[in-house]
């Protein structure tokens, strides 16, 4: 087996790995469940605001302390390119999408796996979505690549360095995480 | 529960706070990986690759780092004047392949600036124009050329005649246009009156 080969074998061994581990974590959470997710957006249940911001910020203090430290290469992730008006189509497909069926792709693995037919649903609904925009790519391609705005990132956004950055985003999370357990408390009240 | 959810918040607040006292510039990140380059010779390309591309159906962002008046004079085709200020709010696809070129250190320092932007397909002309004129518009060949500089001029003839350039054959040794591509010579910069000069001559010609 070549070098690139033997890469590409770890890559995905490793891809994996983390998929089964975000899958594990997703589940202990609570988030198989259709019910929690769509709690979120009758602020009746702030499971998915947690759980999420809580790998956000943690992702973020990890890389920029790897970074730091030597172990990782910030400006070698790839961050995508940002498409405002495709992206912001899309953002309400997915939307409209998690409030209909209660999950997200992620989550519907997650249900599929713990045996709930509303996971295989979503499944088969993803897949098809899949399929379908691949088969209209022709005819969406224009809409697709349309607004270009190249890479954006807080830090030149707000032209503040991207450690100023990382403090005020895990402030702000922790400012938020306080604020959406005294909501719960004052709803169970 | 409650003591780790806080335990945990402190922790994020004391590293958060850290990473504003020890980052207090931007654009840091990333830096390791653009000396890297630099130092692997990443960073630039060639007159002749960039039109052997253009000539392919590749459509690179091509960015003339001089003046206004030198543009106007002469520019590698599909060039588009530019600014430090201007490539500071450029929004393009990361993944646009493009190419600089200017007098002095200009292009380099715009290639430094687009690569910490995050565009990752970003080179330079080492010489800039002259360097575009001297190897594509305008590829010379000498008077005792060898086989294997008739052959390199034959494929360099082809390409400036597809921009509309001018090859020259014939050209005494001496008067050859020296640069990086030339064994012996110096890698300094072509300066911009050498640069000048040729546009000037083209200019006359009537291109």
């Amino acid at each position: 087996m070549s070098a690139a080969s033997d890469s590409v074998a770890a890559t995905l061994a490793i891809a994996f790995a983390i998929g089964c581990a975000f899958g594990w974590l997703l589940e202990r959470a609570g988030l198989g469940s259709a019910r929690v997710l769509v709690g979120q957006f009758y602020f009746a249940n702030l499971t998915v605001f947690k759980v999420l911001f809580s790998a956000l910020v943690t992702a973020m203090l990890g890389a920029f302390w790897l970074d730091r430290a030597g172990v990782l290469d910030l400006g070698a992730v790839y961050v995508p390119d940002t498409f405002a008006v495709p992206q912001a189509i899309g953002g309400l497909l997915f939307g409209g999408g998690l409030l209909l069926a209660g999950l997200c792709p992620g989550t519907s693995c997650v249900a599929a796996a713990t045996g709930r037919g509303d996971g295989l649903a979503v499944m088969a609904g993803l897949l098809l979505g899949v399929l379908a925009f691949n088969v209209g790519f022709d005819w969406l391609e224009q809409v697709y690549a349309s607004t270009p705005l190249g890479t954006l990132t807080l830090p030149d956004l707000l032209h503040l360095s991207t450690g100023l950055v990382v403090a005020l985003v895990a402030g702000m999370a922790v400012a938020m995480f306080v604020a959406a357990e005294r909501l719960m408390r004052s709803r169970q009240s | 529960m409650i003591g780790l959810h806080r335990t945990m918040a402190l922790v994020a607040l004391i590293l958060g706070g850290a990473a504003a006292a020890s980052d207090t510039g931007t654009g840091t990140v990333g830096a390791r990986r653009l000396v890297a380059d630099i130092a692997a010779e990443r960073d630039w390309t060639t007159a002749v690759a960039l039109a052997e591309r253009i000539k392919a159906g590749e459509r690179p962002s091509l960015f003339d780092l001089r003046g206004q008046d030198e543009f106007q004079r002469f520019h590698i085709p599909s060039a588009v004047p530019a600014t430090l200020t201007g490539l500071l709010e450029t929004r393009l696809p990361r993944s646009t392949f493009i190419v600089l070129y200017g007098d002095g250190v200009r292009a380099a320092q715009a290639w430094t600036l687009l690569r910490m932007r995050g565009y990752r397909d970003v080179f330079y002309l080492r010489e800039g124009l002259y360097e575009w004129i001297a190897r594509v518009h305008e590829p010379a060949l000498p008077v005792d050329a060898t086989p294997a500089e008739r052959a390199d001029f034959d494929r360099r003839a082809a390409l400036s005649r597809y921009f509309g350039g001018q090859p020259r054959v014939d050209v005494p040794r001496a008067q050859m246009p020296a640069g990086y591509w030339t064994a012996g010579a110096d890698l300094g910069h072509r300066p911009p009156v050498a640069t000048a000069l040729l546009v000037a001559a083209i200019r006359r010609r009537g291109c």
